[in-house]
């Protein structure tokens, strides 16, 4: 009975991640505004609205639809004086056709965040993920994890390839990973 | 190169302006990470990096897995064994620290120390759903977290969703309904609209319980040789009926809050060891009520805070069945034979006047908080009325005569605490604090920790500490008379604890950890009841020392779909003449598995698993057996409702938990509940 149950339990078919609340809501909340430090975004049209994408994985709809809560309800709607317009997409929806100002990816296969990573295309959105681990193996360019302070990490990589120009004093308090 | 000349001639307006642009926003950046920092602190989201060795769970996390109470969450806890008595109260032993005497943890709820003072226990608290519970920190180790809360053997901090609604939700509601007739349904609230702000909570919680006990403690004359043969053994009246009610209100910097608790329980083994029958029970109520104010000075943030608290202990029982045969009171010669039993009404109400102010802020690079507080505490009412000792009928008011608990009782605290923390380097951390406690009559006890947190790389950390602390005895420690179960001693002095730990950290990835943490704890002056033959009563006393080491592991994954916990502990304890330490497991094990199906359905396995426990020497009865105990539960959740229902089961596989008994008490050990379901709905709003 005991090894039945534990079988059928551990066997469920399932796809939906977990996430640390307080982690998801830091990264949120200091994520947009990081992206929008960097000059072309600052120095784009004033008035069009700061263009945010959260893309996850089938199951995970109810993160998703939270994050685009938490941005909106951190935020005011506004960040930097410019509107905010969020939406969120499944990995499989992403294709380069849309553009973007910021892309955050949610927990993801190394082959969905790879489909972030295309879906850039020519806009040249600042990307992000949940899962700072994976941060240097899919070229997106940051992340966020929790020590005694927030960390902001960057990849340089992405930074370099990309030709993202961030203030030095942002530079100064992240920590680059090659 | 021309071109970018020209381009940046062009620019140079916009440009100025974008400096300025991202200046500010880089600023608010800054502002930003320095909140979160704080509030990381504040909520434990960095517990990995606070100077003590602790445990953070989420409500939610929590009732995925089945828990369904502060009890039920705190036994899925590493280190954390449930500890209970004769009158079904309960005890959250930490590390085996002396799991007789209540008070070696404190509960922090929402900033505010809820121990009653009667037994300085959280028997009440216990009870309160895991669905108002929004976060439980659990401390090992003295010290706490919290400002002027000192835990002995550890802390539990618990944060209420009342505290800290969730940043899209202010509103939550619960209803459950099981086994036992029980029945579960509270509410929060918060709002805030400029600088004022409302939150309240409430809940009612109710069970019929019923528990089979073994022959009581008539069968080891406790109440003399001759009412032996009225040994009775059998179903004890074990039910509950919970409510509590709180709020809390700020304008500006002015701020108020208040809970109200009221507790009955079935009085189960009953207070003399004669087993419960009927309507009898106990109450532990409390009440609190507090005030104050937050201000500044230069650079120093202050609070300033009174409050009022009143604890009682309410009993209604036949403490003595039919047929009873006892002395009278005038003259002491005669034999009185109570025909209908010996029934008693006990009632003691204790209230307490408290002051705090506490002053934080940067000193030397550092951050330190300077407490000083004092409080008043005295019996406003005793009550001691019992069937007529002369002549074994009719009740008879003996509050002046013989009362259960001294009716002058009266103490007095003097507490003051220093805390500073400072960022050595890069890589270390170093925190200290000074304590310095003064009880009437009492000589003042000092308590210095020291910790330091040293960070290898950002995946391996390791921390050190050194701390002593002191647990006063309690009211019930001191002031209990004329009960044989329970005689207080009002010269007992407080436990103390010299504790020396250390905890190393890996972080595999994000959401996934290791920690293994070794300690030894040098208990002195342990209190514990022992047995007078020749006043045939339990005596409280300072009686042992002991020594407690050991080692935890705890490992913690959030993968995809799954999240993981798993637990393990294990300690050598042996009192001062080296004998292994009566009533603490040597092992334990704790885990659990919170699944996500699909969008609507999830579920749990939960598990919890202690090697045998150990008798005290002179108690000739075997160990208790070891046990393991699963819990499951399965969760469908209606988004387009904004609520969830869950059907959990309580050990599974109804095996038989006992919790020890006392030599020559009970035969047998105190029982609990076996397996229970619980179907539960739950809501935001």
């Amino acid at each position: 009975m005991k090894r039945l149950l534990l079988t059928l339990f551990l066997s469920s078919a399932g796809w939906c991640a977990s996430y640390d609340p307080f982690l998801l809501e830091t990264q949120l909340s200091l994520l947009p505004k990081i992206a929008v430090l960097e000059k072309n975004i600052l120095t784009s049209n004033v008035k069009s609205p700061i263009k945010i994408l959260i893309a996850y994985d089938r199951g995970d709809d109810d993160t998703a639809a939270s994050c685009i809560k938490i941005l909106m309800s951190k935020f005011n709607g506004h960040i930097n004086g410019r509107p905010i317009s969020a939406i969120a997409l499944p990995f499989d929806k992403l294709d380069g056709t849309a553009s973007y100002h910021f892309i955050y990816a949610l927990k993801a296969s190394m082959s969905q965040l790879s489909k972030v990573h295309n879906a850039v295309g020519t806009s040249g959105a600042i990307t992000a993920l949940y899962d700072a681990d994976k941060l240097t193996d899919n070229g997106l360019l940051l992340s966020i994890r929790m020590e005694r302070t927030p960390i902001i990490l960057i990849n340089a990589k992405a930074l370099r390839q990309n030709r993202f120009s961030f203030p030095d004093s942002l530079l100064e308090i992240a920590r680059i990973v090659q | 190169m021309m071109n970018r000349f020209s381009l940046a001639l062009l620019f140079v307006p916009f440009s100025l302006f974008a400096a300025e642009a991202d200046t500010d926003l880089f600023n608010t950046l800054t502002d930003d990470i320095n909140t979160i920092t704080k509030t990381a602190k504040d909520q434990r989201a960095n517990i990995d990096y606070l100077p003590y060795i602790m445990t953070v769970f989420e409500g939610e996390e929590l009732s995925r897995a089945g828990a369904s109470s502060l009890k039920e969450a705190l036994s899925l806890a590493a280190g954390v064994n449930i500890a209970s008595d004769n009158l079904s109260l309960f005890n959250p032993v930490i590390r085996g620290s002396n799991p007789v005497a209540y008070g070696q943890s404190k509960l922090i709820v929402d900033g505010v120390e809820v121990n009653d003072l009667f037994f300085d226990g959280y028997t009440a608290y216990l009870t309160m759903p895991i669905d108002m519970i929004k976060r439980i920190e659990i401390v090992r180790g003295p010290g706490s977290y919290s400002d002027g809360h000192w835990g002995y053997a550890g802390s539990i901090i618990v944060t209420t969703y009342k505290k800290e609604p969730d940043t899209d939700k202010n509103s939550r509601w619960f209803t459950s309904a099981g086994t036992h007739n029980t029945y579960k349904a509270g509410a929060s609230y918060a709002m805030r609209e400029n600088d004022f702000a409302f939150a309240a909570d409430l809940y009612t919680v109710h069970d019929n319980l019923s528990l089979p006990y073994g022959q009581d403690g008539l069968s080891n004359n406790l109440l003399g040789v001759a009412n032996a043969p009225l040994s009775r053994s059998g179903n004890a009246p074990s039910s509950t009926d919970a409510t509590m009610f709180s709020f809390s209100l700020a304008k500006g910097d002015f701020f108020s809050d208040g809970r109200i608790s009221s507790y009955r329980h079935g009085s189960g083994g009953g207070i003399n060891y004669a087993l419960a029958t009927g309507e009898d029970h106990y109450n532990i109520d409390q009440w609190q009520l507090r005030a104050g104010v937050h201000y500044n000075v230069e650079d120093f943030t202050g609070t300033f805070q009174a409050s009022i608290v009143q604890d009682s202990f309410i009993s209604h029982q036949l403490l003595a069945p039919e047929g009873l045969q006892f002395p009278s009171l005038n003259p002491p010669t005669t034999l009185v034979t109570y025909v209908n039993g010996f029934y008693g009404e006990h009632e003691a109400i204790i209230r307490t006047y408290r002051v705090n102010n506490t002053l934080s802020g940067s000193v030397m690079g550092g951050e330190a908080t300077f407490g000083i507080g004092k409080s008043w505490s005295s019996v406003t009412s005793e009550k001691t009325i019992t069937t007529d000792r002369d002549s074994g009928t009719g009740m008879t008011d003996y509050s002046t005569i013989l009362p259960f608990f001294s009716p002058n009782g009266s103490i007095n605290n003097l507490t003051t605490y220093l805390t500073y923390e400072k960022v050595l380097s890069s890589s270390l951390c170093g925190y200290a604090s000074l304590t310095v406690d003064k009880r009437n009559d009492l000589s003042a006890q000092v308590d210095p920790r020291a910790a330091l947190l040293y960070t290898l790389d950002p995946d391996n950390l390791i921390k050190l500490s050194i701390s002593h602390a002191h647990r006063n005895p309690s009211w019930q420690e001191m002031y209990t008379l004329n009960n044989r179960a329970r005689w207080g001693n009002p010269n007992l002095v407080p436990e103390t604890v010299m504790a020396y730990e250390t905890q190393l950290i890996h972080r595999f990835e994000v959401d996934h950890s290791l920690s293994v943490n070794f300690f030894q704890l040098n208990n002195e002056d342990q209190i514990y009841p022992q047995y007078n033959s020749t006043f045939l009563r339990y005596e409280y006393i300072n009686g042992s020392k002991s020594k407690i080491r050991g080692f935890e592991a705890e490992w913690r994954k959030r993968y995809d779909e799954t999240s993981f916990y798993g637990a393990f502990t294990h300690i050598w304890a042996e009192d001062g003449q080296g004998a292994t330490l009566p009533n603490a497991p040597s092992n334990t094990a704790r885990g659990f598995i919170t699944h996500t199906l699909d969008t609507n359905w999830y579920g749990s396995l939960a598990g919890r698993w202690q090697s045998a426990t150990p008798r005290a020497s002179t108690d000739p009865r075997s160990d208790m057996k070891s046990i393991g105990i699963i819990d499951t539960s399965i969760g469908y959740k209606l988004p387009k409702f904004q609520s969830e229902v869950q059907l959990t089961a309580k050990n599974l596989f109804d095996k038989n938990e006992f919790y020890p008994s006392p030599t020559n008490t009970y035969d047998g050990d105190y029982p609990s509940s076996g397996r229970t379901f619980l179907l539960t709905f739950r809501g935001t709003f």
